[in-house]
């Protein structure tokens, strides 16, 4: 099963991530109505970082749908609102801590990440890999062989006398 | 609409109303977006002679049907009013322009002049002129964060203090990277007590053909990915050209243009070596835009060490800073550029004022008394003394804050023959040292002495004709044309023909909300340009007429220059280019002569359909069905 892994120190903010989702989904360049959002901070110029949902294991939003509007789909894990159930209470959006469900004031309905079926757009457009889609049971590998470069440029040269 | 928002805001500040007005196909096929709509309110709303710090000047901001999709650079923005100087001014940058389609425009005009400071927030059709007294005096970072606290993280462009006080060189940044600046756009917004404008909206930009639309951007990430001059673009920026077109080509004037800086010794402190060592912290990325050319900036050591900001281009602070007003190295350059940045004031201005200072003290046409006691001399503690002075209007800053004609008048009176200024603008390139499109350029640029939209593979010298002919083909120049104007490397016999087609080229891009740096002009031709178009707004057009649109604007903006009295006089170069020599790296570079800059202006006004004195033809205007422009 595969997940989204985000990598911020790859990230440049170019925002592309809200363009894709948001025209794959509704044919329309809206950062406001994307399930990806890319945060960017005043006092960090050069952090970025996009949020979308993590399809949790035990999800609130689920939970507390009073409609049960919301399934899991078997083959990409994802948590998928069904609009044609959903009754627009809004529930969810209070229920996600992470807000990554989107209202869809025009519509009437709740909205969420449904990792593109299986394809996300995000991860396609992203020019940096800051975005990627791996295997839940090896997605954790880069960051690990990341940092563990970092610790190694900090023992570098040191014999084990004087490690 | 698809492409467009569909709508130009009109914003009144003195009475604090607002208008909309609606945008039909026929309107935007015909001047397509940007330098073309700014163009059209400027001339059309705008009264000739009215003084540019007077209300009745007019702010135009308009981006393109392009922007605010996921097109690669599809956010250009460009800032047109009537600058300090008098002369039109077009300023473009990046970001802003696709945050105006989101909430609902494709440009804006501000116009009037607020009775208290206030910033213009724009929320969709939620319009509102915020109270701004608690931003007044602030620099350009602390506000702009304030504003974005204030708005949800809208996009904001504003001024710092030098716009405040009207410094005629004073800059807008946009979210304290971007610049509309050199020919004094925030001493306008100050004017105005405008501090800022914030946009943001939750309207979406759609395409006409959404699938073919996909294909056509896909294919230009495509092209992105592997044009293998990207991760340099991403690495060094501009510094890019360092070796190709900055050293040995006396990139870096300095002493009041009587020389260049050292090739050697601005590539030891400033070099790409020095500056992956001693000031990049990373690339930084227009909005869409995966080559990501812009600076992520840190210093690294003494006494600055940690002081981090994002700039569009290094490049320029390098030529100001450190050619001409000697600041050191990396760490007080940075320095230097944050501290301009927070104040809002154009880096090239203010050096090559400080350098004419110290050359016309140097020679002993001024004196003690005529600096009000400010000891002209270079280096990081005067730049930084004068830059206070100068932002505060205070002793020897208020003499420079003035416009390059002024500080003639009251600096150099009998000597005016050591400024060096086009059209009140100070021209970024020697023409002496290189004759390229982008350098002539500046002869003719509406704002002087500016060379964005003459960009072209001739910044590169000795360029070979048949490269010449492959580019003039590929940016739309008619064969018939080719075989008039590009028949020998002499860049004195090309070079004014070819930057016609340089500048409409460019101008196209930009009228479309599209980036003109090279690793989009060598995606671009007109025919992919009008592809795209068509794709995303569903209008039909043709490249020629995309051209046409380019060409429009640009004698648009001569047509205001002309309403005011300027034409061929003003299109003369500063006396220092055809009276004295400079020196690149010790070898004499000869003064061009007048007749051969008349020859160039004659051949350029000859391609543009302009008469002897640079004045658009009627049959021009009827051309490109501006007749009533006149």
């Amino acid at each position: 099963m595969k997940m989204l892994q985000i990598y911020p120190e790859k990230c440049v903010g170019c925002k592309l991530c809200e363009l894709a989702c948001s025209f794959s989904h509704f044919e329309e360049f809206n950062p406001s109505i994307s399930f990806i959002t890319n945060a960017n901070f005043q006092d960090e110029p050069f952090f970025f970082v996009s949020i979308a949902c993590f399809q949790c294991e035990e999800p609130y939003c689920m939970e507390i749908c009073p409609a049960k509007a919301l399934k899991r789909n078997e083959e990409t894990k994802a948590i998928i609102i069904n609009k044609d159930r959903c009754v627009g209470c809004k529930m969810c959006t209070l229920a996600c801590p992470f807000g990554n469900i989107t209202f869809l004031e025009r519509d009437g309905v709740s909205a969420k990440c449904d990792l593109c079926d299986g394809d996300p757009k995000c991860v396609k457009i992203c020019p940096t890999e800051a975005i990627q889609y791996c295997e839940i049971s090896t997605g954790d590998f880069p960051k690990k062989k990341m940092f563990s470069e970092i610790v190694k440029e900090a023992y570098r040269g040191k014999t084990s006398d004087q490690l | 609409m698809y492409g467009y928002a569909g709508k130009f805001l009109h914003v009144d500040l003195t009475k604090g109303e607002f208008k909309e007005e609606k945008l039909g196909e026929d309107f935007c096929r015909f001047y397509i977006g940007g330098a073309g709509f700014n163009g059209y309110h400027m001339l059309k709303k705008m009264k000739a002679h009215i003084d540019p710090f007077s209300p009745e000047n007019y702010i135009c901001i308009s981006t393109g049907p392009i922007a605010g999709t996921f097109m690669p650079s599809a956010t250009k923005t460009v800032l047109s009013l009537k600058g300090p100087a008098g002369f039109y001014i077009s300023s473009p940058s990046s970001n802003i322009g696709r945050f105006l389609k989101y909430a609902g425009y494709d440009g804006i005009t501000i116009t009037g002049c607020s009775e208290r400071p206030v910033y213009l927030d724009i929320f969709n059709d939620d319009i509102q002129l915020r109270d701004a007294s608690h931003l007044w005096g602030k620099d350009i970072f602390t506000a702009t964060d304030i504003i974005k606290e204030e708005t949800q993280d809208a996009s904001v462009a504003c001024i710092g203090p030098a716009g405040e006080n009207k410094v005629t060189f004073a800059n807008i940044l946009l979210n304290k990277q971007g610049t509309w600046c050199r020919s004094g756009d925030g001493a306008i917004m100050g004017s105005k007590n405008l501090k800022a404008i914030a946009i943001r909206g939750t309207k979406g930009v759609k395409v006409a053909d959404p699938k073919k639309f996909n294909d056509l951007v896909m294919d230009y990430f495509r092209k992105l990915k592997s044009n293998p001059m990207v991760p340099t673009w991403n690495e060094l920026g501009l510094l890019i050209g360092w070796d190709a077109w900055m050293i040995n080509t006396g990139k870096f004037v300095t002493n009041n243009s009587n020389d260049t800086a050292s090739s050697e010794e601005m590539t030891t402190l400033y070099g790409p070596e020095a500056y992956k060592r001693q000031a990049r912290a990373g690339a930084s990325h227009c909005h869409t835009c995966p080559v990501g050319c812009k600076s992520a900036l840190e210093v690294k050591s003494g006494e600055f060490a940690g002081l981090k900001f994002l700039q569009s281009t290094i490049f320029s602070s390098i030529e100001s800073f450190g050619a001409k007003c000697r600041v050191g190295d990396y760490n007080h350059l940075l320095k230097c550029v944050y501290t301009i940045n927070q104040y809002g004031m154009d880096n090239l201005t203010f050096c090559s004022k400080m350098d004419l200072v110290c050359d016309l003290y140097e020679k002993g046409i001024i004196g003690l008394e005529d600096t009000m006691g400010w000891l002209p001399r270079k280096g990081f503690e005067a730049t930084m003394e004068l830059m206070e002075l100068v932002v505060q209007r205070k002793g020897m800053g208020s003499l420079l804050a003035g416009t390059w004609q002024e500080v003639t008048k009251n600096l150099a009176k009998g000597h005016e023959e050591h400024v060096v200024h086009l059209k009140g603008t100070e021209p970024a390139n020697d023409l002496r040292t290189h004759i390229c499109t982008e350098n002539f350029g500046q002869l003719v640029c509406p704002r002087g002495g500016h060379n964005m939209n003459a960009l072209s593979i001739t910044i590169v010298p000795h360029r070979k004709l048949n490269s010449l002919k492959k580019f003039a083909k590929w940016i739309g120049m008619p064969e018939e044309r080719i075989n008039a104007v590009v028949v020998s490397e002499d860049e004195a016999e090309y070079v004014p023909g070819f930057t016609k087609w340089v500048e409409d080229y460019n101008v196209m891009l930009l009228n479309l909300g599209l980036c003109n740096r090279p690793p989009y002009q060598q995606m671009l031709d007109p025919e992919a340009c009008a592809e795209l178009f068509r794709t995303a707004t569903g209008f039909d057009i043709t490249p020629e007429e995309l051209l046409k649109a380019g060409e429009r604007a640009l004698i648009m903006e001569r047509l205001f220059n002309c309403r005011e009295g300027f034409d061929r006089k003003e299109d003369q170069p500063p006396p220092k280019w055809v009276t004295k020599s400079t020196w690149v790296d010790g070898r004499e570079i000869k003064p061009l002569s007048q007749d051969k800059v008349n020859y160039m202006l004659d051949q350029y006004y000859l391609e543009r359909g302009w008469d002897k004195q640079g004045i658009p033809r009627i049959d021009k205007l009827k051309e490109l069905n501006i007749e009533d422009m006149k």
